[in-house]
């Protein structure tokens, strides 16, 4: 059953570690560059999970690249962008010879232009980066 | 450009040889000519580290001056920008594709562009390189009065674009001569 995302969910943005996509702001602190927000061209919305559908263990601490590095995450509050404009669209993937089937998987879309990248990167709460174990 | 020029031994710079040896590299390709001598000198110096001890050593230091922290900058961006050649498929778990040669050459030579020092704040700038979900890749520069993201695509075209402190785009710009020239006749 489709799962309505309301602008209290949170959603959970993987980004690799390694190449980092961390830069330090003003203060020294580490923020994400928009480059973790930007669609590749075959995309038709942004890859996140929902967090009330799945747990941090599942949607990050386990996930590895296909060459079996590990990655982290960023959450972003669901208004973030539905206020800016985009819908969130829960979208659940079957299984592959890639990947298991996510029914946490969902898509932010809309016109995520340069402006919108930075704006959700700015608005993302970074998940601490962990030890990769293979 | 500003340079300190000093003497030490060898023994004295054991730790940060390897550093002092990439600024040399670095800073050759952007002194002017007057000074091409020197970092002769020091490049002479360099090699002749081998034989290490009794050595004069002729150091080349950037990092008191603003300018220098720039190459510092750069270097740093040079290196991460090479290691994006070796990136598989996948590397950001969501099927991203490798990075394309083209981008990194074209980074590359971005990078070693003199004309980019002009759009680096002189103090407290900020440069970190990225690669991009569409085989691209791409160098943010902050610390300066608009926030600057450079996209090197994955075919080798280059887009500046200036953000103002809400991320809204203020202008946006294909060539790095266009992109120096208004965001310095945007300053007065």
């Amino acid at each position: 059953m489709p799962y309505t995302i309301t602008g209290e969910d949170e959603l959970i943005r993987r980004v690799p570690q390694q190449p980092s996509f961390f830069k330090q702001n003003a203060q020294g602190e580490s923020v994400l560059s928009s480059a973790a927000f930007t669609l590749k061209k075959d995309e038709d919305g942004l890859s996140v999970d929902i967090a009330a559908l799945t747990t941090l263990e599942q949607a990050v601490y386990t996930q590895r690249t296909l060459s079996g590095e590990a990655v982290t995450g960023a959450l972003l509050l669901a208004a973030v962008p539905l206020s800016l404009g985009c819908t969130c669209v829960h979208d659940p993937t079957a299984a592959s010879v890639e990947q298991p089937a996510n029914e946490a998987h969902a898509l932010i879309k809309g016109n995520i232009n340069k402006s919108l990248a930075r704006k959700l990167a700015d608005a993302s709460r970074l998940l601490p980066p962990v030890e990769s174990n293979g | 450009m500003s340079l300190t020029i000093e003497r030490r031994t060898v023994a004295q710079r054991d730790s940060s040889l390897a550093a002092t040896y990439r600024q040399v590299l670095i800073l050759q390709e952007y002194l002017p000519n007057d000074v091409d001598k020197t970092v002769v000198r020091a490049n002479k110096l360099v090699t002749i580290r081998k034989s290490y001890g009794q050595i004069t050593e002729l150091v080349v230091e950037p990092r008191p001056t603003p300018s220098g922290r720039a190459l510092l900058l750069l270097d740093r961006a040079v290196e991460k920008v090479r290691s994006f050649a070796t990136l598989p498929v996948d590397w950001d778990s969501y099927g991203a594709p490798p990075v394309t040669e083209t981008a990194v050459q074209q980074g590359l030579v971005l990078l070693r562009a003199p004309e980019l020092l002009r759009l680096l704040p002189a103090h407290q700038a900020r440069l970190a390189a990225f690669p991009r979900r569409d085989g691209g890749l791409q160098l943010d520069i902050d610390g300066g009065r608009l926030a600057i993201e450079i996209e090197v695509m994955a075919e080798g075209e280059t887009v500046f674009t200036f953000f103002d402190a809400d991320n809204e785009v203020q202008a946006e710009f294909n060539s790095l001569v266009e992109a120096v020239t208004w965001y310095t006749s945007s300053a007065t």
